[in-house]
Protein backbone atom coordinates (compact mmCIF):
# COMPACT_ATOMS: atom_id res chain seq x y z
CA UNK A 1 0.00 0.00 0.00
CA UNK A 2 1.20 3.34 -0.71
CA UNK A 3 0.32 6.88 0.86
CA UNK A 4 -0.53 9.73 -1.76
CA UNK A 5 1.13 12.97 -0.75
CA UNK A 6 -1.03 15.82 -1.53
CA UNK A 7 1.81 17.05 -4.12
CA UNK A 8 1.73 14.15 -6.59
CA UNK A 9 -1.93 14.82 -6.94
CA UNK A 10 -1.76 18.31 -7.32
CA UNK A 11 0.61 17.53 -10.29
CA UNK A 12 -1.11 15.50 -11.84
CA UNK A 13 -4.00 18.04 -12.47
CA UNK A 14 -1.49 20.89 -13.37
CA UNK A 15 -0.89 20.78 -17.17
CA UNK A 16 1.91 23.72 -16.57
CA UNK A 17 3.99 21.48 -14.46
CA UNK A 18 6.60 18.83 -16.65
CA UNK A 19 5.86 16.23 -14.52
CA UNK A 20 2.07 16.07 -14.77
CA UNK A 21 2.20 12.77 -17.20
CA UNK A 22 4.05 10.81 -15.03
CA UNK A 23 2.30 11.80 -11.71
CA UNK A 24 -0.84 10.51 -13.68
CA UNK A 25 0.70 7.77 -14.84
CA UNK A 26 2.00 6.55 -11.58
CA UNK A 27 -1.89 7.58 -9.53
CA UNK A 28 -3.27 5.29 -12.52
CA UNK A 29 -1.03 2.01 -12.45
CA UNK A 30 0.04 2.03 -8.71
CA UNK A 31 -1.87 -0.47 -7.00
CA UNK A 32 -3.35 0.43 -3.57
CA UNK A 33 -3.09 4.17 -2.34
CA UNK A 34 -4.12 5.89 0.72
CA UNK A 35 -4.66 9.23 1.72
CA UNK A 36 -5.00 10.99 5.24
CA UNK A 37 -7.11 13.82 6.41
CA UNK A 38 -4.02 16.06 5.94
CA UNK A 39 -4.75 15.06 1.92
CA UNK A 40 -8.06 16.18 1.99
CA UNK A 41 -7.55 19.64 3.30
CA UNK A 42 -4.26 20.39 1.51
CA UNK A 43 -6.48 20.00 -1.70
CA UNK A 44 -9.37 21.81 -0.27
CA UNK A 45 -6.87 25.14 0.17
CA UNK A 46 -5.66 25.00 -3.13
CA UNK A 47 -9.60 24.65 -4.71
CA UNK A 48 -10.74 27.01 -2.70
CA UNK A 49 -8.51 29.49 -3.82
CA UNK A 50 -9.13 28.21 -7.75
CA UNK A 51 -12.04 31.12 -7.56
CA UNK A 52 -12.91 31.20 -10.96
CA UNK A 53 -12.93 27.20 -11.98
CA UNK A 54 -14.64 27.05 -8.40
CA UNK A 55 -17.67 29.45 -9.17
CA UNK A 56 -17.87 28.61 -12.82
CA UNK A 57 -18.33 24.80 -12.04
CA UNK A 58 -21.02 25.75 -8.94
CA UNK A 59 -22.85 27.72 -11.05
CA UNK A 60 -22.77 24.56 -13.71
CA UNK A 61 -23.84 22.10 -11.58
CA UNK A 62 -25.94 24.30 -9.36
CA UNK A 63 -24.27 24.04 -6.05
CA UNK A 64 -23.14 26.10 -3.53
CA UNK A 65 -18.94 26.45 -3.77
CA UNK A 66 -18.72 24.68 -0.30
CA UNK A 67 -20.77 21.74 -1.87
CA UNK A 68 -18.54 22.13 -5.01
CA UNK A 69 -15.63 21.93 -3.39
CA UNK A 70 -16.61 17.94 -1.87
CA UNK A 71 -18.05 16.94 -4.99
CA UNK A 72 -14.14 17.72 -6.63
CA UNK A 73 -12.71 15.93 -3.43
CA UNK A 74 -15.08 12.90 -4.12
CA UNK A 75 -14.30 12.97 -8.23
CA UNK A 76 -9.95 13.56 -7.51
CA UNK A 77 -10.53 10.22 -5.33
CA UNK A 78 -12.69 8.21 -7.50
CA UNK A 79 -10.49 9.11 -10.55
CA UNK A 80 -7.23 8.19 -8.97
CA UNK A 81 -8.48 5.30 -7.16
CA UNK A 82 -7.48 6.54 -4.14
CA UNK A 83 -8.66 5.42 -0.44
CA UNK A 84 -9.20 7.85 2.33
CA UNK A 85 -8.43 6.49 5.79
CA UNK A 86 -9.49 8.64 9.10
CA UNK A 87 -7.31 7.88 11.61
CA UNK A 88 -8.71 7.28 15.23
CA UNK A 89 -9.68 10.48 17.21
CA UNK A 90 -6.92 10.10 20.10
CA UNK A 91 -5.33 12.74 22.27
CA UNK A 92 -2.13 12.90 23.75
CA UNK A 93 -1.48 14.04 26.99
CA UNK A 94 1.92 15.99 26.85
CA UNK A 95 4.02 17.56 29.94
CA UNK A 96 2.50 20.55 28.31
CA UNK A 97 -0.76 19.62 27.77
CA UNK A 98 -3.09 17.79 25.91
CA UNK A 99 -2.61 17.56 21.96
CA UNK A 100 -4.50 15.90 19.13
CA UNK A 101 -2.60 12.85 18.03
CA UNK A 102 -1.10 13.74 14.51
CA UNK A 103 0.27 16.65 16.26
CA UNK A 104 1.70 15.02 19.11
CA UNK A 105 3.15 12.31 16.93
CA UNK A 106 4.47 14.43 14.31
CA UNK A 107 6.04 16.75 17.34
CA UNK A 108 8.22 13.03 18.84
CA UNK A 109 9.30 12.68 15.37
CA UNK A 110 10.40 16.83 14.47
CA UNK A 111 13.79 15.67 16.02
CA UNK A 112 14.70 12.74 14.38
CA UNK A 113 12.81 13.87 10.94
CA UNK A 114 14.06 17.68 10.73
CA UNK A 115 11.24 18.33 8.33
CA UNK A 116 9.32 21.24 7.63
CA UNK A 117 5.56 21.44 9.32
CA UNK A 118 3.55 20.17 6.63
CA UNK A 119 5.89 17.54 5.18
CA UNK A 120 6.30 16.68 9.32
CA UNK A 121 2.50 16.34 9.58
CA UNK A 122 2.66 13.62 6.55
CA UNK A 123 4.73 11.74 8.12
CA UNK A 124 2.94 11.48 11.15
CA UNK A 125 -0.01 10.81 9.57
CA UNK A 126 1.89 7.77 7.29
CA UNK A 127 2.71 6.62 11.17
CA UNK A 128 -0.42 6.25 12.71
CA UNK A 129 -2.08 5.00 10.08
CA UNK A 130 0.79 2.25 9.93
CA UNK A 131 0.03 2.22 13.73
CA UNK A 132 -3.46 0.98 13.07
CA UNK A 133 -2.68 -1.86 10.98
CA UNK A 134 -2.69 0.26 6.91
CA UNK A 135 0.49 -2.25 5.29
CA UNK A 136 1.73 1.08 4.14
CA UNK A 137 5.37 0.75 2.45
CA UNK A 138 5.76 3.56 0.02
CA UNK A 139 5.30 7.14 0.37
CA UNK A 140 4.81 9.01 -3.15
CA UNK A 141 5.56 12.19 -3.61
CA UNK A 142 6.54 15.08 -5.98
CA UNK A 143 7.64 17.34 -2.81
CA UNK A 144 11.80 16.94 -3.00
CA UNK A 145 11.32 17.91 0.84
CA UNK A 146 11.24 14.45 1.42
CA UNK A 147 13.94 13.45 -0.88
CA UNK A 148 16.14 14.25 1.52
CA UNK A 149 15.21 12.12 4.18
CA UNK A 150 14.53 8.99 2.35
CA UNK A 151 16.78 7.22 4.88
CA UNK A 152 15.44 8.28 7.62
CA UNK A 153 12.20 7.49 6.81
CA UNK A 154 12.90 4.31 5.63
CA UNK A 155 14.76 3.20 9.50
CA UNK A 156 11.62 5.59 11.40
CA UNK A 157 8.56 4.72 9.85
CA UNK A 158 9.75 1.80 7.83
CA UNK A 159 8.58 3.39 4.05
CA UNK A 160 10.26 3.81 1.37
CA UNK A 161 10.00 6.92 -0.77
CA UNK A 162 9.41 7.07 -4.14
CA UNK A 163 9.28 10.44 -6.11
CA UNK A 164 8.50 11.84 -9.26
CA UNK B 1 -22.27 5.35 -4.95
CA UNK B 2 -20.82 6.51 -0.81
CA UNK B 3 -19.02 2.62 -0.89
CA UNK B 4 -17.76 2.60 -4.39
CA UNK B 5 -16.08 5.92 -3.25
CA UNK B 6 -14.24 4.96 -0.40
CA UNK B 7 -15.98 7.72 1.82
CA UNK B 8 -18.14 4.20 3.33
CA UNK B 9 -16.92 0.92 3.57
CA UNK B 10 -20.29 -0.71 3.58
CA UNK B 11 -23.66 0.24 2.39
CA UNK B 12 -25.64 -0.15 6.26
CA UNK B 13 -22.58 1.96 7.25
CA UNK B 14 -23.37 4.89 4.48
CA UNK B 15 -27.22 4.56 5.88
CA UNK B 16 -26.39 4.67 9.62
CA UNK B 17 -24.44 7.49 9.21
CA UNK B 18 -27.00 9.14 6.89
CA UNK B 19 -29.75 8.55 9.05
CA UNK B 20 -27.96 10.14 11.83
CA UNK B 21 -27.00 13.13 9.76
CA UNK B 22 -30.78 13.84 9.01
CA UNK B 23 -32.74 14.46 5.82
CA UNK B 24 -31.39 17.72 5.17
CA UNK B 25 -27.49 16.53 4.85
CA UNK B 26 -28.88 13.62 3.10
CA UNK B 27 -30.07 16.48 0.24
CA UNK B 28 -26.62 17.38 0.12
CA UNK B 29 -24.92 14.39 0.00
CA UNK B 30 -27.43 13.67 -3.04
CA UNK B 31 -26.00 17.00 -4.96
CA UNK B 32 -22.83 16.47 -4.21
CA UNK B 33 -22.92 12.88 -6.17
CA UNK B 34 -25.04 14.04 -9.16
CA UNK B 35 -22.20 16.51 -9.23
CA UNK B 36 -19.36 13.33 -8.89
CA UNK B 37 -21.69 11.53 -11.70
CA UNK B 38 -21.29 14.66 -13.89
CA UNK B 39 -17.54 14.80 -13.58
CA UNK B 40 -17.50 11.30 -14.24
CA UNK B 41 -19.24 11.78 -17.24
CA UNK B 42 -17.53 14.67 -18.86
CA UNK B 43 -14.58 12.37 -17.93
CA UNK B 44 -16.14 9.33 -20.44
CA UNK B 45 -16.21 12.40 -23.17
CA UNK B 46 -12.28 12.37 -22.52
CA UNK B 47 -12.13 15.60 -20.96
CA UNK B 48 -10.74 15.86 -17.50
CA UNK B 49 -12.86 18.92 -15.95
CA UNK B 50 -10.92 19.24 -12.82
CA UNK B 51 -7.38 21.97 -13.91
CA UNK B 52 -4.81 23.42 -11.48
CA UNK B 53 -2.60 25.02 -13.42
CA UNK B 54 0.22 26.26 -11.33
CA UNK B 55 -1.04 24.97 -7.90
CA UNK B 56 1.62 22.75 -7.81
CA UNK B 57 4.44 25.82 -7.73
CA UNK B 58 2.18 27.17 -5.02
CA UNK B 59 1.63 24.68 -2.82
CA UNK B 60 5.50 23.69 -3.07
CA UNK B 61 6.15 27.28 -1.98
CA UNK B 62 3.38 27.35 0.85
CA UNK B 63 4.83 23.77 2.03
CA UNK B 64 8.67 25.88 1.92
CA UNK B 65 7.07 28.79 3.88
CA UNK B 66 6.28 26.76 7.28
Amino acid sequence: MSYIDTSIIIAALDSTDPRMHQARRVLEEVGDKIISELVLVELTSVLSRRRELISDLAEKLGLSEDLLIMAVLLYIIKRFNLTYKAVRYQVATLPLGRVYMPLAVAMKLSAQLKLKTLDLFHAAYIKLLKDEGEPIHTLVAVDSGFEGVKRRLRQILGVTTFMV
Amino acid sequence: MLVQLGVFSSRSEALRELIKAGMKEFRLVIDVIKAVENFLNLREKGDIPIRLDGALKQLLEERGRF
